[in-house]
C-alpha cells in the first residue's frame, strides 16, 4: 500500500547510474563474445575430431571387404552376411595407437565386434533414411562417434573419447570467464575514473551555482574545460548570465542609492525649513517665503518621481505605439516649445531639417528631440548657438543637436548617460534637472533599436547624434 | 561662536543659517567646495558643517585640504549616509557625521557637543562666582535667579567662559562672534560687553587695556 514499504534502491546519482548501465552493457558484450569464442572453438574441435574419425571408419570398412572375396569387384554389395568381424593386426595396432574405439553390427543389427572400452549394450544407430556410405556423426556420453551403413545394412562405428577435449574446453571456458571478469573490472575502473573526471566540472558548476544562488553574485565558475567543448560552452554561457545578473543587481542597488540621495535633499530642505519656521512667531513674509521654499522642494521631488516612473516604463521595454513619422516634424515641434527658453537664455536657435522617415512612437521621439535641444540651450554660453539637424542616410534617419557650449570633459562624456550624472551640478541645480534627461533619451533610443552618440570639443562644439534604422522591429 | 556652513542646496543653506543664527551663532556660508576651502583656511571657525556632494570641489577634498592646517571640528551633513560613507568620512578627518534628512535639534546638539569638546570642556555647566552658565539650555543665572540674555550676548559670555582665565583679544572675539558680513571696525563688541556687564555685574568681564577681555 505504502510506497515507502518498497524503498527505491535504484542509484540516484548520474555517475552511479551511468556506471551501472555501462557495467551491464559490458557484461552482456563480454558474455556474448566469450560464449561465441568458446562455441567456435568447440565447433572447430569437433570438426577436427570428426575428420580424424574418417580414417578408422574406412579402415573398419576395408576390413569387411578383405574378408568377403566374392564381392571384391563390388565392394559393399556382398550378398552373404558375414557372421564375424575381426580387426587385422595392422589395424589393431593403429587403433590402439590412436585410441580409436569401434563397433561393428551385421545386417540384422547384431553386434559383431567391439573394442573393449565401448559398452556392448550400445545399440546400432537407427538406419532410418540415412544413405549408405554417408558418414554420420554424433556425440553420445563421453564419445564422439562416426558411423556409416553399407548398402546391405552393416554398420560401422568409430569413436574417440571426448574426455580430454572436454577438459580442454572447460579450461578454455574458465580462462575466458576469468579474462572476462578481469576485463569487466578494469573496464568499470577506467569507466569510473573517466566519469569522475567528466562529472567533476558539473559538480564544480553545481557548487558555484549554489553559492551564487545564496547571494554571492560576484562568484564565477572557474574554467573547467576548453571553450570549444560542450561543458566549456555551458560554463561560459552560465558565467555570462551570472555577470549580467550581477551587473543588473549592482545597477539596481546603485540606482536605489541614487534615488534615495536625490530624494533626501528636497526632504531635508522641507524638514529644516518647516522646523526652523515653527520655532517661533514669524512675520507673514517669513511664512510666505518658507512655504514657497517647501513648495519648490515638493515640486522637485514630484518631477524626480515622474522622471523615474517614465524611465522605468521605457526600460520595461515598451515602445509606446510605433507608427511611421518624420524626425523633421518632431524637431520642428521641439523648436516651437523651446523657443521661449532659448530667448530667456539668449541662445540663437538654428535648424536644417530634411525628411527623416522612421517608425517610432512620436511622443517619445519628441521627448528625445526636446531633451537634447533643452540640454543644448541650458549647457551653453550666453549668446551661443544651438543647432538641430535631421536627415536620412543609407539605412537610417538621424537627428543631430549641436551647440557652441563649454562642452564636456573626457570623464563626463563616458558617464553622460548614467542616471543622476551631472556634468555641472550647480548649473543643473538652477535649471531643476535631476540628471535623468539623457538617461531617458538613451532608454527611448535603445528601445527603438537605434543608437545615440555624444562627442565634444570643449569650448568649440558638442554634438549629440541619434540614429534610427529604417527597418525597426519593435519588441 | 562662528560657524561655516557649506551646502550647495540654496534653500537648505538658508534654512540652516537662519536656524543657527537664531541660536546666536555667527554664520558664514559657502555654496561650493572652492569657496568652502578658502574660507575654512582663512578663518578660525568654531565648527564647520560640510556637505559631501559639492560643485567644483567635493566635501572630502575640502576636508583633505583643511586637515594638515586646521583642527577645526567638522560635522559632515550629507545624504551619503551608508556605513561605508560614514567610515570614509571619519577616516578623512570628520569629527561627526549626520545623514540627511536630519532633525535640526539633533544638529544643534551635535554642534554644541563638538564645540564643547574642542574647547576642552565636557560639562554643560560652567560656574564663575555667582554666575552659572548652562550651555545645554543656553541659560545664565546670577545668584540663583535667571538672567535674560540675547542670543548674541549669551554667545559672548559662553565664549569667554570656555576660555576662562585667559585673555581673549578683540580680534579673536570678532573672529568668533561676528560673521563675514559684519563690520569688525564697528563698536558692536563694546556695546555687547557693556550690555552683559549691566546684567551680570561690572566685574564679571575684566578689561585688559590693549589686550582684550577676560573672565577671572
Amino acid at each position: 500500500m505504502s510506497r515507502r514499504a518498497f524503498p527505491d534502491i535504484r542509484p540516484k546519482g548520474l555517475r552511479s547510474r551511468i556506471l551501472l548501465w555501462h557495467g551491464l552493457l559490458l557484461t552482456a558484450v563480454l558474455a556474448a563474445f566469450g560464449f561465441t569464442a568458446w562455441r567456435l572453438h568447440w565447433a572447430g574441435e569437433l570438426t577436427r575430431i570428426d575428420r580424424g574419425l574418417d580414417e578408422p571408419l574406412s579402415r573398419l570398412h576395408r576390413g569387411l571387404h578383405s574378408r568377403s572375396p566374392r564381392s571384391r569387384d563390388a565392394p559393399g554389395r556382398s550378398t552373404t552376411a558375414p557372421e564375424t568381424y575381426d580387426l587385422s593386426e595392422e589395424n589393431s595396432a593403429r587403433f590402439e595407437e590412436q585410441a580409436w574405439e569401434y563397433l561393428v553390427w551385421n545386417r540384422e543389427g547384431r553386434l559383431l565386434a567391439r573394442s573393449s572400452p565401448m559398452p556392448a549394450t550400445f545399440a546400432m544407430p537407427a538406419a532410418g533414411r540415412v544413405e549408405p556410405f554417408v558418414i554420420q556423426h554424433r556425440t553420445r556420453g563421453i564419445w564422439r562417434e562416426a558411423y556409416l551403413f553399407t548398402p546391405p545394412g552393416e554398420c560401422f562405428l568409430a569413436a574417440v573419447s571426448l574426455e580430454t577435449d572436454r577438459e580442454d574446453a572447460r579450461e578454455l571456458a574458465l580462462w575466458l570467464g576469468v579474462l572476462g571478469i578481469g576485463v569487466l573490472g578494469a573496464g568499470l575502473l577506467i569507466d569510473a575514473s573517466i566519469l569522475r573526471r567528466a562529472i567533476r566540472p558539473i559538480e564544480d558548476i553545481i557548487e558555484v551555482s549554489e553559492r551564487i544562488s545564496e547571494g554571492r553574485l560576484d562568484m564565477r565558475i572557474p574554467s573547467v574545460a576548453p571553450d570549444d567543448t560542450e561543458l566549456g560552452l555551458l560554463v561560459s554561457v552560465l558565467n555570462n548570465t551570472f555577470a549580467r545578473l550581477d551587473a543588473a543587481f549592482a545597477q539596481q542597488s546603485r540606482f536605489s542609492a541614487d534615488v534615495a540621495h536625490e530624494l533626501r535633499t528636497p526632504v531635508s530642505v522641507m524638514i529644516a525649513e518647516a522646523q526652523g519656521i515653527l520655532e517661533r512667531e514669524r512675520d507673514p513674509d517669513d511664512y510666505r517665503e518658507s512655504i514657497s521654499t517647501t513648495l519648490r522642494s515638493a515640486r522637485r521631488m514630484s518631477g524626480l518621481i515622474e522622471s523615474l516612473l517614465e524611465l522605468a516604463r521605457i526600460e520595461s521595454g515598451t515602445v509606446g505605439s510605433p507608427e511611421p513619422c518624420d524626425l523633421a516634424t518632431l524637431a520642428e515641434e521641439s523648436l516651437a516649445t523651446l523657443r521661449i527658453l532659448a530667448e530667456q537664455q539668449g541662445i540663437r536657435l538654428r535648424h536644417d531639417l530634411r525628411p527623416a522617415p522612421c517608425v517610432a512612437d512620436p511622443s517619445q521621439m519628441l521627448q528625445v528631440a526636446s531633451n537634447l535641444l533643452a540640454n543644448a540651450i541650458q549647457h551653453n554660453v550666453r549668446g551661443g548657438d544651438a543647432h538641430i539637424t535631421t536627415g536620412a542616410e543609407e539605412g537610417y534617419s538621424f537627428l543631430r543637436v549641436s551647440n557652441s557650449g563649454p562642452g564636456l570633459g573626457e570623464e563626463d562624456l563616458s558617464r553622460v548617460f548614467e542616471r543622476f550624472h551631472r556634468a555641472d551640478r550647480s548649473r543643473n541645480r538652477k535649471t531643476g534637472g535631476a540628471g535623468l534627461g539623457l538617461a531617458i533619451v538613451k532608454a527611448i533610443v535603445d528601445a527603438h533599436g537605434g543608437g545615440i552618440t555624444i562627442t565634444s570639443d570643449p569650448g568649440v562644439e558638442t554634438v549629440a547624434t541619434v540614429r534610427l534604422p529604417w527597418i525597426v522591429v519593435p519588441d | 561662536m562662528r560657524l561655516l556652513i557649506v551646502e550647495d542646496e540654496p534653500d537648505l543653506l538658508r534654512a540652516l543659517a537662519r536656524a543657527l543664527r537664531e541660536d546666536g551663532y555667527a554664520i558664514d556660508t559657502a555654496e561650493d567646495g572652492e569657496e568652502a576651502r578658502y574660507k575654512a583656511l582663512t578663518h578660525d571657525y568654531d565648527a564647520i558643517v560640510l556637505d559631501w556632494m559639492l560643485p567644483v570641489l567635493g566635501g572630502m577634498d575640502v576636508l583633505k585640504a583643511l586637515r594638515p592646517h586646521k583642527t577645526t571640528p567638522v560635522l559632515m551633513l550629507t545624504a551619503r549616509n551608508s556605513v561605508a560613507h560614514r567610515i570614509e568620512g571619519f577616516d578623512q578627518g570628520a569629527d561627526d557625521y549626520l545623514g540627511k534628512p536630519f532633525d535640526i535639534g539633533e544638529l544643534r546638539a551635535r554642534l554644541r557637543a563638538l564645540i564643547r569638546r574642542s574647547k576642552g570642556g565636557s560639562h554643560d555647566r560652567i560656574e564663575i562666582g555667582d554666575v552659572i552658565i548652562d550651555t545645554g539650555a543656553k541659560a545664565v543665572s546670577l545668584s540663583g535667579s535667571a538672567v535674560t540674555l540675547t542670543a548674541r550676548e549669551y554667545q559672548l559670555v559662553e565664549y569667554l567662559a570656555l576660555r576662562r582665565g585667559k585673555v581673549v583679544s578683540r580680534t579673536e572675539l570678532y573672529e568668533h562672534l561676528f560673521d563675514e558680513n559684519e563690520d569688525s571696525l564697528s563698536n558692536l563688541l563694546d556695546v555687547r560687553v557693556s550690555l552683559v556687564r549691566r546684567k551680570l555685574g561690572a566685574a564679571f568681564i575684566e578689561t585688559r587695556r590693549g589686550q582684550g577681555y577676560l573672565l577671572p
